[in-house]
């Protein structure tokens, strides 16, 4: 893996992020060396296997969301 | 982008940063973060007994498995902006606008700006414990020190 760094100004508008857990990084800039481990263990009973629930983003985006799978429906 | 580099940020909004986790503003050299946690569930709440010891549990003593040498070897090449062009180079800079976080947990990390050497670790074990049909006598659980 070949890195090139340019040494230039950085800009960011903006960043909506919901969570940052278990190890894991948020950054804005550069590193070095990044190591993140995360163990865990856990009962069989709390494994989720896909496909996850989505989560609702808003009366909007549902709006447009089942404005679109009746336009599918009526389509067949 | 060198280690001195300006920061220049108009909104962070962080609601929960919480066990062993870290927002920061600016650069910084190496970072440890470890965090490690046991939680039990219990189907009855009862007191008066000895908490678990992390020690009981392999998990949070054996020694983590160096990553680095999964990566394949590679090169850096640094590049000043000055040298592409025939301008006077800019002062580094980060301009973010706005950030918006809900939460930040288990040795995560926020940052803006640079880093050199990070390690985050977490260890989290989750027991669920069942006593129903169990008679609970705290006598039995005391400890005799």
């Amino acid at each position: 893996m070949n890195i090139y760094i340019q040494q230039q100004n950085l800009k960011v508008g903006n960043i909506d992020i919901i969570a940052v857990s278990s190890s894991s990084t948020f950054q804005i800039g550069d590193n070095d060396q990044v190591i993140l481990y995360a163990i865990s263990e856990d009962v069989p009973d709390s494994i989720q296997i896909g496909p996850f629930p989505q989560l609702s983003r808003g009366v909007n985006h549902n709006e447009q969301r089942n404005a679109r799978i009746t336009s599918a429906t009526k389509r067949r | 982008m060198s280690k001195e580099t300006l920061v220049s940020l108009q909104r962070l909004n962080v609601v929960n940063n919480s066990t062993s986790s870290i927002i920061q503003v600016g650069d910084r050299d190496n970072t440890y973060q470890y965090k490690q946690g046991i939680s039990i569930q219990r189907s009855k709440a009862i007191y008066g007994f000895d908490e678990p010891y992390f020690a009981s549990y392999p998990m949070f003593c054996y020694e983590l498995p160096p990553l680095y040498q999964w990566l394949p070897d590679g090169k850096v090449v640094h590049e000043m902006y000055g040298k592409l062009a025939p301008l006077p180079p800019p002062l580094p800079t980060i301009e973010v606008g706005s950030v918006n976080i809900i939460t930040s947990s288990s040795s995560s990390n926020i940052h803006i700006g640079n880093g050199s050497k990070r390690v985050a670790e977490n260890r989290q074990k989750n027991i669920r414990q069942f006593l129903d049909g169990i008679k609970l006598d705290p006598s039995q659980f005391s400890s005799s020190s």
